[in-house]
């Protein structure tokens, strides 16, 4: 090919890194479309099928009756309230736990003696299921928010715990030494080299964690209490409609995807400087 | 000798073929509460005194959680009958679920409403702010709470109201964390019995409630109408008998449920109160039946204060075939 076609060879196809994460505009647009008409798709189905099929509303509500339940969620059943305090539970639990959880990660870390001789009370109390506390927590501290927000500490707690601990234990040695060498104290050792290493973990354990805090505000919200979108999922459950339980279903994805995205962007932003992986 | 052998197969066969056919029909009964409740004590002793056997029905208790949680379970087949009252299928039909009640038990309202003599209430108003227990957000005395606050402008966001159990509601009422409760008769006994003055008002006073209820899925009333009778006939019947002696009929209920064994006398003065307060048919119904005007009421009251989403007719509320 001569060097002129391969420069018009190149301006009518845009340079493409190796693999294929860089998307052309019109690939983007197809990718786009494709995922809108499959939502379509779906939306149809929703609609459609459960009455065509024979299914009741109790047990498959069709998507215009859901859109109705939430209108009247909304006028009637103090919605926007529950979601809310759900929200603001939720956002708490998770900056709680995941607060705990690094702090104890990095002592941890800092100190292999402690370490051993907490690991295995660390190990049990992670294979714990911490949703089964919730009962619990209600006799112990009474029909209020605080047996939600404990459990959703413990859920958030250990992923974090052991993503941070995990990371501690892995920092480059040699790095350690070099400071070491350059006479920088514990302090600054932990703030320059075994902080900013361990800071793709975190984020990793900040991120799984965020999920699991909707899964624990829930939780507690459907063994106790009057508020919340648990609450709305126990109360439509018990009067068999259907309509209100997917709302609130609908509501905690909305509420687990927003905490997910503002850590992924937050991820992003802090861990700008690392390459990402290409392929 | 063949053929004598043969014969006498044959005969067998239809022996065990005919037992298998009187064999009693399986019937499994879920409660909206624990099965040991009083507010329970004609099924136990429909059971304990054989009544389900002459009906020729072997009858399994199981407990739900409230009744609008078994008339869920009823309706998707769970269990062939259930417990609610007659509010329940009016709480539950307008979200398809294909249930009605086929007897009520008493001509008054079952849902009392009691709260602690040293939290100034003085009646439904003053219930605002307080706490009031129910046993679940899944039972109907919680929609009957809710309709006696609508009936002084009150809704659940001006009452904090927290599910917390059969037990956790005599518990914690009486050691103060709930102001009051709404709930079963013999819960207030049970209160009280721990030393704390409660006052109380029969729900019905405030908007029209009604007693418990059987409850079935149209299917089943369709497939299986002979079974539906015999359990609502042999109900019908231990009713009387607590009508008639509330004294033997509470001797009796405590044989056939032992955790009640040392409250004899509690017992008694309960069966007594549901004898003159609860069973005694309404006026101008038969025992057992429904008030179609009744129904009418009540669903008329829970659709205007937003407390169900919408009305269904009445008469796939309620069917009184069974109790003829």
């Amino acid at each position: 090919m001569t060097e002129v076609a391969q420069v018009q060879d190149s301006a009518a196809k845009p340079a493409r890194a190796k693999g294929r994460t860089n998307w052309t505009i019109s690939e983007t647009r197809l990718q786009v479309s494709v995922s809108l008409i499959i939502l379509a798709l779906v939306l149809l189905a929703w609609e459609f099928l459960p009455p065509a099929l024979d299914v009741p509303r109790y047990i498959i509500p069709t998507l215009s009756q859901c859109l109705s339940e939430l209108v009247r969620m909304y006028q009637v059943e103090g919605l926007i309230g529950h979601t809310v305090s759900t929200a603001i539970f939720t956002v708490l639990g998770f900056v709680i736990g995941s607060a705990l959880g690094a702090v104890i990660g990095y002592l941890l870390g800092m100190s292999a003696f402690w370490e051993k001789v907490l690991s295995p009370y660390i190990l049990a109390l992670q294979i714990a299921p911490k949703v089964a506390f919730a009962p619990l927590f209600i006799m112990w501290f009474g029909f209020n928010s605080a047996p939600k927000l404990l459990v959703s500490v413990l859920i958030v707690f250990f992923p974090v715990l052991v993503n941070v601990l995990q990371a501690m234990r892995t920092v480059d040695r040699d790095l350690i030494n070099l400071a070491r060498a350059y006479s920088l104290n514990r302090w600054q050792i932990f703030l320059k080299i075994e902080m900013p290493s361990t800071l793709p973990n975190l984020m990793a354990g900040l991120r799984i964690a965020s999920t699991l805090a909707v899964i624990g505000i829930t939780v507690g919200e459907l063994v106790g209490g009057n508020t919340g979108l648990g609450y709305l999922i126990a109360y439509g459950g018990g009067q068999a409609n259907a309509a209100m339980v997917f709302n609130a279903i609908f509501l905690l994805t909305v509420i687990g995807y927003l905490l997910y995205l503002t850590l992924e962007r937050t991820e992003a932003r802090v861990l700008h400087y690392i390459p990402k992986a290409q392929g | 000798m063949k053929s004598a052998v043969f014969a006498a197969a044959l005969a067998v066969s239809a022996m065990v073929a005919g037992a298998a056919a009187a064999a009693d029909q399986a019937v499994t009964y879920l409660f909206p509460a624990p099965e040991f409740l009083p507010a329970f004590a004609p099924f136990q002793l429909a059971q304990g005194k054989g009544y389900f056997k002459d009906a020729g029905l072997d009858v399994t208790f199981r407990a739900g959680k409230g009744g609008a949680d078994v008339a869920t379970q009823v309706a998707v087949g769970n269990a062939d009958l259930g417990g609610g009252m007659g509010d329940t299928t009016i709480v539950v039909r307008p979200n398809g679920l294909e249930v009605r009640g086929v007897a009520l038990l008493g001509g008054r309202g079952l849902t009392q409403l009691a709260w602690r003599t040293d939290r100034g209430i003085a009646g439904l108003a003053d219930l605002k702010g307080k706490k009031i227990g129910v046993i679940t957000y899944q039972d109907t005395a919680y929609y009957n709470l809710l309709g006696a606050l609508a009936s002084v402008g009150l809704t659940k966001n001006d009452v904090n109201i927290q599910a917390v159990g059969a037990g956790g509601l005599i518990q914690l009422t009486a050691s103060g964390e709930l102001d009051g409760f709404s709930g079963v008769p013999e819960w207030i006994a049970a209160v009280e019995e721990m030393g704390v003055d409660l006052d109380h008002m029969p729900a019905d006073k405030a908007f029209p409630g009604m007693a418990q209820a059987i409850i079935a899925s149209d299917k089943t009333i369709a497939e299986r109408p002979e079974m539906v009778r015999g359990f609502v006939g042999a109900v019908m019947k231990a009713i009387e008998d607590i009508q008639t002696d509330p004294a033997k009929a509470a001797a009796e209920f405590v044989r056939f449920v032992p955790q009640h064994t040392g409250k004899e006398a509690q017992i008694e003065a309960i069966m007594r109160s549901y004898a003159s307060n609860v069973y005694p048919a309404q006026d101008g119904v038969p025992m057992g039946a429904f008030d179609p005007a009744r129904i009418e009421a009540a669903q008329k009251f829970y659709v205007e204060h937003d407390i169900v989403p919408r009305a269904v007719p009445v008469a796939d509320l309620y069917n009184n075939e069974f109790v003829k």
